[in-house]
């Protein structure tokens, strides 16, 4: 069984990291310049939480918030469950379900190694094609 | 192999439904009452696009524009991916990896059918109890209704 690690470097590189004082436009942008849906706040090497798109229309645009006043850090998402890098696929779904979050930030130890996400998991069912999608039995799909 | 076509028997008929001119206020309160991010926009019955919180985020914030003026006709995505009722789970799954989509609007012989999204992939997926995961696990994620 794979783990959170394995998936973690099959990941290109992550640039999607911003400071919690960022303005949430200045966000925006970068969100849209990068072609991402989330970004990772940090402060130095600590994870403080992750801001999405859905953070955005759920907590600045729906309250009728300023984005070009608050911070990332004011509107952020928080409360994730941790994986850790030897956390196995199985229980990694299960935290993102359990805790209802797309993402799943990963550590080894106290670091933040990286963020797990919904596609992440898309990804690894077509990798496990063969035993997922058993194309010569109904009985898997 | 399960499709399109079995998603769609197991979902309830969409009501985050709007007309293209409809602004861009009502669909974000449609998207927090319902909890979901994205909305239907239709002209009757004839299918128009879909509207999602990337919508809003870069095609109305990002641009400038008011979602008390703005129509979701002017943001909305106008051409997704379109799929059809017998595509397969597989198929859909990499229709998601290539394109990036997170919604795929349901079309037979011209008829809006519903939308599929990675959620109802994920629970697809997840019914393949023997596969990758154990099947208490499955079964919570199927019965609970979602992953996200």
């Amino acid at each position: 069984m794979k783990t959170a690690a394995d998936i973690l470097l099959k990941q290109n590189a992550p640039n999607n990291y911003v400071a919690p004082d960022t303005l949430v436009s200045d966000a925006l942008t970068l969100l849209n310049a990068l072609n991402r849906i989330f970004l990772v706040v940090v402060d130095g090497d600590d994870f403080k939480g992750i801001f999405s798109e859905h953070d955005f229309v759920k907590n600045v645009a729906v309250r009728g918030w300023d984005a070009n006043v608050c911070a990332v850090g004011e509107v952020m998402r928080m409360d994730f469950p941790m994986a850790t890098m030897d956390t196995q696929i199985e229980d990694v779904i299960g935290l993102m379900h359990s805790h209802a979050v797309p993402y799943l930030p990963v550590f080894d130890g106290r670091h933040f190694e990286g963020v797990i996400t919904l596609h992440d998991i898309t990804a690894l069912l077509i990798e496990y094609r063969e035993t997922v999608f058993d194309l010569e039995s109904s009985a898997v799909f | 192999m399960r499709t399109v076509s079995d998603i769609l028997s197991s979902k309830t008929k969409p009501s985050n439904v709007l007309a293209p001119n409809a602004l861009v206020i009502e669909a974000l309160q449609m998207m927090k009452a319902q909890n979901l991010s994205y909305v239907i926009v239709k002209e009757g019955n004839a299918f128009k696009g879909i509207f999602s919180e990337r919508n809003y985020s870069r095609d109305v914030a990002l641009e400038g524009k008011s979602s008390a003026t703005c129509p979701v006709q002017e943001a909305m995505a106008k051409n997704p991916q379109l799929i059809s009722p017998e595509h397969s789970v597989e198929e859909c799954i990499q229709i998601i990896l290539e394109t990036g989509s997170r919604y795929l609007p349901v079309m037979n012989e011209g008829e809006f059918e519903g939308v599929v999204t990675i959620h109802d992939i994920m629970r697809e997926a997840l019914r393949s109890k023997e596969a990758l995961f154990d099947s208490s696990l499955a079964d919570r994620l199927i019965e609970e209704g979602g992953i996200y």
